[in-house]
């Protein structure tokens, strides 16, 4: 499972962690429910590891896994 | 019930069942929708008519013509000499004339009786059985034993097989096509010789037609015995022929005859529901069937099925299921060990409201199955965790930051208690401050005062434990007042404390009745009957009596008193299926144009949201509660400020409220998170903690900042900016993952 990556999302150099001022960059990061885990790339500050979930991301496939993890 | 034990299934998956199959078709069988209708019932040979008139009403005959075929091969017969008992079993024959169902048999054999049935592969089977005799009878049981296999000898004296169907009048065309599917049997036709008792050494099995049979025969012969009784009508000889065969193949089988039904008619359980169908006569005449009238008198058939849980239940029909079909599927989810379960949202998307035991002419108890689900889900870590905790936590608030409970002031022991209930001090706070200071004013003896939750919401997601909490919350306060008599201002509230505690408690519907209440009004208005007085006569008499006394003209919706649809607000359906509960509301407050007087403030709630003129009975009584209604927020807002209104007020307590924080929602904002069920609350919890910390995200180009914090089992992000009022919020969003 740890070489697989199931979501990528890159920030483009579009936003910025407020507390470091620096711009986020591509970066692992797992989410997991219900004892699953899926490793994913998100933007993350490369100073502070500040995690940023998209808000099309968790509204739309973070739910849907989530709604479909809970029926298993 | 019989509770299977929990245990554990294979390493570590936990796996219970609500109750053993026998108890689940036990349950079944309380539904009558399975049984065949009155005509099938009837019919000697119990023939699929209803399916008949269904594919004739399309002027299909031949596939009519398949359906009897199926049963037996004497269409031509039948349409000559069937007594046509079922059109006197026939639900429309109660109120005008009943399918002519002759007419539709004449209309298959002239129609569609010439067309030849699917040659289907007969398995062969290494027995030989004789059937012996000149008649119908024993062409009959030719055809039942041949279709299955077995290798016939027919011991005749006739010189075709057709003899036996002319001697009824059929003309050589018409007997050939009712016995055209005997070429695909092996089948042997032999002159009649010898002793009948010999046959019974030459043949596996031997069937007797009735005049050949006497007492004293060996085991393996069968015949219609001394029970026969010969009627009138080629069908009852066809019904004895079924008999007959059937108890020879089971001999030849090995097996025993036991459970076999003699041929006659059935009684038929079936519940017809008949709304809106009108009495009509017949269209045609049987002698002459023309094929357009006969399809027009297939298509007066009405399809003889039980609507009665249905017809009133947006849930059933939005989930094109029936009770009975649902509970197998409930009884399969909770079977899977691994796997998805396909059923959760069916079993989290009824409102347990009742309607459909009420409908049920059987008391079909469906909601009580979808409790024990929830329940068993609970136990066993099945329950989606989305679905009730947002419902939970409402009550845990309503418990605790809501929670109030207070002696008349200068009482120690008071005489009555009210018990507003969560929903009136959410959405109609005034209403709920109104009815206690007329209590307050108009009993004597000191009325108390119980800001809490009955622990409904508990209940309906399964969580016994917090149901019980909430009770025992309620009975603690109550007896340190001195064991008051409780006013319910909720009829759940009332029926939980009087099903599941020693708490009296009444409606303050009837207190109000009883104090004396002046008119207010002139209006005409129908009653939306709540969920919590369903079964329970004298409150709705009550509230109706209650209306009148304020001056209404009481009018009755269609699906009224014990039939009423569930507002969308009963059984967590709100929080765990929001779409479903919007169309329960929209579904209830479409019964009517007028004005709706509710009882329960979540009806009244619900019905407002779904666009209806609606106000809770106590609202046009004191003359309170807006024409709007509050959102996720507010309603906590509501309960909050209601108790701390009437602890400084009443009670003379000094109330320390937190500095709120300066927030701002942009337009649209507050709709979207009430739709995702985010609190403010939740977003100031969030903004405090990007105060606490500093993180957050920044978008430079759109120039907002993202914030997040984990409350519980929920990550929620606000979107906002600072200002030199406060902050600016443009929304919110949760997720129950955990990221890192």
């Amino acid at each position: 499972m740890g070489e697989k990556t199931y979501y990528s999302m890159d920030p483009m150099g579009k936003l910025k962690c407020h507390k470091c001022k620096k711009e986020l960059v591509r970066g692992r990061a797992v989410f997991s429910y219900l004892g699953n885990a899926f490793p994913v790339e998100l933007p993350v500050c490369p100073e502070c590891g500040y995690i940023y979930v998209p808000e099309e991301l968790a509204v739309g496939k973070v739910l849907t896994v989530e709604r479909s993890l809970e029926d298993k | 019930m019989e509770h299977k034990d929990r245990g554990f299934v294979g390493k570590h998956y936990l796996m219970k069942q609500a109750f053993g199959q026998e108890e689940l078709h036990r349950r079944e069988a309380v539904c009558t929708r399975e049984d065949p209708p009155g005509c099938t019932a009837a019919c000697p040979l119990h023939l699929d008519i209803r399916t008949v008139c269904a594919y004739g009403a399309k002027g299909d005959f031949v596939k009519g013509a398949g359906v009897i075929r199926r049963v037996t091969p004497f269409l031509h017969l039948l349409a000559k000499s069937c007594p046509g008992v079922c059109q006197e079993a026939c639900a429309l024959s109660r109120i005008g004339e009943g399918i002519q169902v002759r007419t539709l048999e004449k209309a298959c054999a002239l129609y569609g009786g010439k067309e030849r049935g699917s040659r289907f592969l007969i398995p062969r089977k290494n027995k030989k059985v004789i059937v012996g005799g000149d008649d119908l009878f024993a062409l009959a049981c030719c055809w039942e034993l041949g279709r299955k296999g077995y290798e016939i000898f027919w011991y005749t004296r006739c010189k075709n097989r057709k003899e036996p169907l002319l001697s009824w009048g059929l003309t050589e065309e018409e007997a050939e096509a009712d016995t055209a599917s005997y070429e695909l049997f092996r089948m042997t036709k032999k002159e009649r010789a010898g002793e009948v008792s010999e046959w019974a050494a030459w043949g596996d099995a031997v069937c007797l037609s009735p005049d050949l049979w006497r007492t004293g025969l060996p085991e393996n012969i069968f015949g219609t015995e001394q029970s026969w009784e010969k009627k009138d009508g080629a069908a009852w000889i066809l019904a004895w022929a079924k008999y007959v065969s059937a108890k020879a193949e089971r001999y030849l089988q090995g097996a025993s005859s036991e459970g076999l039904r003699k041929p006659g008619p059935q009684e038929s359980r079936l519940y017809v529901t008949m709304d809106g169908v009108e009495g009509s006569r017949a269209f045609t005449d049987w002698e002459k069937p023309d094929r357009e009238l006969a399809a027009a008198e297939a298509g007066r058939c009405i399809q003889c099925q039980c609507l009665e849980c249905i017809k009133g239940c947006v849930y059933f029909q939005e989930y094109k299921k029936n009770p009975r079909g649902a509970i197998r599927e409930i009884y399969n989810n909770l079977s899977i060990v691994m796997g998805n379960h396909m059923a959760n949202g069916l079993i989290n998307a009824c409102d347990l409201c009742g309607q459909c035991k009420s409908a049920c002419p059987n008391g079909f108890d469906y909601p009580e199955v979808c409790k024990m689900a929830r329940q068993i889900m609970v136990e066993t870590e099945k329950m989606p965790p989305s679905a009730h905790e947002f419902g939970l936590l409402d009550q845990q608030f309503s418990c605790r930051e809501g929670f109030l409970a207070r002696s008349a002031p200068g009482y120690d022991r008071c005489r009555y208690l009210f018990f507003p209930g969560c929903q009136a001090s959410a959405v109609s706070p005034d209403t709920a401050e109104a009815a206690y200071r007329d209590l307050s004013g108009r009993l004597t003896g000191g009325v108390g005062l119980l800001l809490s939750c009955c622990g409904a919401l508990a209940q309906w997601a399964g969580r016994e434990d917090l149901a019980a909490e909430a009770l025992e919350q309620i009975r603690t306060a109550w007896k340190e007042m001195g064991e008051p008599q409780v006013i319910c201002a909720c009829p759940t509230c009332m029926k939980i404390l009087r099903e599941r505690t020693e708490i009296p408690a009444v409606g303050v519907w009837q207190t109000l009745l009883e104090l004396g209440t002046e008119p207010v009004t002139e209006q005409t208005v129908a009653i939306q009957d709540a969920c919590g007085a369903r079964g329970d006569a004298r409150t709705q008499e009550q509230i109706r009596d209650f209306a009148e006394a304020l001056g209404c003209k009481v009018e009755e919706m269609p699906l009224s008193g014990d039939l009423a649809p569930c507002c969308g607000y009963g059984g967590m359906v709100r929080f765990a299926d929001p779409e479903m509960a919007e169309k329960k509301a929209a579904f209830a407050a479409g019964r009517t144009s007028g004005r709706i007087l509710t009882y329960c403030m979540a009806c009244r709630d619900q019905l407002t949201r779904a666009g209806a003129d609606s106000i809770h009975i106590l609202e046009l009584a004191y003359g309170t509660g807006a024409p709007s209604v509050p959102d996720l927020s507010q309603r906590r807002a509501n309960r909050l400020r209601l108790k701390e209104k009437l602890q400084k007020e009443i009670w003379k307590e000094e109330i320390r409220r937190e500095d709120m924080l300066p927030v701002f929602y942009e337009d649209g904002a507050e709709e979207e998170m009430d739709r995702r069920m985010i609190l403010k609350s939740d977003v100031e919890a969030v903004l405090k903690a990007y105060e606490a910390s500093g993180e957050a995200v920044e978008d430079p180009e759109k120039g907002w900042l993202a914030a997040s914090a984990r409350m519980g089992n929920v990550t929620f992000w606000v979107k906002f900016t600072e200002t030199e009022k406060g902050y600016l919020v443009y929304g919110a969003y949760s997720h129950r993952m955990t990221v890192e």
